[in-house]
Formats: structure tokens, C-alpha cells, sequence
């Protein structure tokens, strides 16, 4: 065997070479001292990428996961999608003068819930009838 | 998690539990990360292979014995090779040779390999955003396999080959500019 390229011993460094290629390049090494040094260098280089390598999370974007992702948004679209129009709000009736029923009510909207006010007469606010 | 990182941690629990025929599997998928990491050190080929066969004997060995409560591989076998070596070494002659695979590094040793390091993380950050991700995932945490690899970015496993020999290609020479 011919002295192996570069290519083959990075072949071999991820076990890509088929077993007969490999035996082969092994038994090569076996008696070459530049190749065995090469492939020393090769391990060298694989030792500083796993180093290097950022640590692969964040998932990337391949058009089979663009589909995926697709598929999932169009079914759950489908799900929440209503198929009747939703029912209005319950009316809460409250006599609070007016202060207190706006933060009571911008509680509630921050508590996700919607409600609507009706302002009933407060008899102690009435003016006083001049019969 | 990736399905092949998913995969990788369920064969790993069931390694745990003492289930051979997982063991073999993770074994044949990692054995050749063990040998490139005893090369790297200064291992013959010959060695690297009997030590990394001694090293996965006496993990199973300790897999289960329930020494374990978590495995990380390859980097349990690893270090359990590493040793292994170290114990041959001192078998071998009571005060070790030093020399350029064995002795620790020196502080110029660790400054040259974080430089190497950075060179290799900036280069890396050139490359096309697949030719990273085939990096990312061959290197990762937990390491891919060249086939899985190109499973998970949809590309066929000779573009993968072809992708690594090039960006390799590309850092072999700028270290060896760095080094000359």
C-alpha cells in the first residue's frame, strides 16, 4: 500500500473507512514511522476539535425539520382554531365608586380574566331632591 | 434533545443497568474516539487498541458491580485507558521515561495547545453554518456518529466525509503555519 492521504486518515479517525480500508491503512501504519506519525497528528487534531467543537444545542433548520415544524403549527392551528364565535364576557355588576373599580379591573385583566363593569347609581351620591 | 442524543442516553441507562448486548453497541460506537485519544498521547497504534480493549473489560466489569451511577462515554473510557497506561508504564520501568507523549505538559505545552484551541474554535467559526453543525455534532456532547450526523442535518453520509476532510484539511494547515 501506498502511503495513505490525509483524507483516509481522517476517514479512519471517524471510523468511516470500510473494515477491509481500515485493516489495510492500519497494517500500513504498523510499518511506517511518517505515517504513523501523520496519524498521530490526525488523533492530535480530533483531541483539539473535541476542545474546540462548541457544544451542539440549539437545533438547525433542515428543510425535513421545516416541514416538521410546519405540520405541527398548521395542526395545532386546526385545534385551538374556534368554530363558533365565543360567547361574550359575563357582565360583573359592582357598586365600587369609580377608583377602586378601575384597578379591580386592571387586576383582573392582568389575572387574564375579562370583565366588564356596570356602573349602578350610588343612592349616598345622589343629589338631594329639592321637593 | 436530538433523537440520536435521546437514543444515546437511553442505551446509556440501559449500559447501566448491566445490559450487555447495549454495551456492545456503545462499545463498538466508541472504541475508535478511544483509540484516536490514546494516539494523541503518544500511544502506538497496538497499544491504543489492547489498552482500549482492557479499558471497556474493566468498565463492564465495574458497570456491574454497580460501581456506577452514571456513565459518560467516550470519556469514562478514556480516562480509564489513560490509567490503564500509566499502570503499564510504571510496570514497565519503576521510574517512568519522560518523554514527549508521557511527561506532563509544561506551561509553555498548555499555552501552545489553548492557542492551538482558539485557532481551531475561530476557524471553525468561518466555515459554512452546515460544515460547524457536522463539527458541532461529530464533537459534541454527546459525540455523533458520521452516519447520525448525516441523518440529522439531511445530507448523505460521503458529503459529511467530504465536508470533515475539507475543514480538516483547512486547520491541518493553518496549525502547521502556526508551528513553522
Amino acid at each position: 500500500m501506498t502511503h495513505p492521504p490525509d483524507e483516509d486518515l481522517d476517514a479512519w479517525a471517524y471510523a468511516l473507512l470500510a473494515p477491509t480500508e481500515a485493516h489495510a491503512l492500519e497494517k500500513h501504519v504498523a510499518g511506517c514511522a511518517s505515517c504513523a506519525a501523520r496519524l498521530r497528528e490526525t488523533a492530535r487534531l480530533s483531541v483539539l476539535l473535541d476542545a474546540a467543537a462548541p457544544v451542539a444545542r440549539s437545533p438547525v433548520f433542515t428543510p425535513r425539520r421545516l416541514l416538521g415544524a410546519a405540520l405541527a403549527a398548521a395542526a395545532l392551528a386546526l385545534t385551538l382554531w374556534p368554530r363558533e364565535p365565543p360567547p361574550p364576557p359575563p357582565v360583573q355588576q359592582g357598586s365600587l365608586p369609580g377608583g377602586t373599580l378601575r384597578s379591580h379591573a386592571q387586576e383582573l385583566k392582568s389575572l387574564g380574566r375579562v370583565v366588564r363593569y356596570e356602573a349602578l347609581p350610588d343612592p349616598s351620591l345622589q343629589p338631594d331632591d329639592p321637593s | 434533545m436530538t433523537d440520536a442524543g435521546t437514543r444515546e442516553w437511553s442505551d446509556l441507562q440501559r449500559a447501566l443497568s448491566g445490559d450487555r448486548p447495549t454495551w456492545d453497541l456503545l462499545v463498538s460506537r466508541h472504541t475508535r474516539a478511544v483509540e484516536v485519544a490514546l494516539l494523541a498521547k503518544g500511544q502506538s497504534l497496538p497499544e491504543a487498541r489492547e489498552l482500549t480493549q482492557a479499558a471497556w473489560a474493566l468498565l463492564f466489569q465495574r458497570v456491574v458491580e454497580g460501581r456506577f451511577s452514571r456513565l459518560e462515554l467516550p470519556g469514562l473510557a478514556i480516562h480509564q485507558a489513560e490509567l490503564l497506561a500509566r499502570e503499564q508504564r510504571r510496570a514497565l520501568a519503576r521510574v517512568p521515561p519522560p518523554d514527549e507523549g508521557h511527561a506532563p505538559p509544561t506551561p509553555e505545552e498548555v499555552v501552545s495547545s489553548r492557542r492551538a484551541i482558539a485557532r481551531v474554535r475561530d476557524e471553525l467559526a468561518k466555515v459554512p453554518v452546515t460544515a460547524r453543525r457536522v463539527f458541532e455534532l461529530l464533537h459534541g456532547v454527546p459525540p455523533r456518529t458520521p452516519a447520525e450526523v448525516a441523518v440529522e442535518l439531511g445530507l448523505s453520509v460521503q458529503r459529511v466525509r467530504q465536508v470533515l476532510c475539507e475543514v480538516r484539511a483547512r486547520l491541518r494547515k493553518l496549525l502547521e503555519e502556526e508551528r513553522s
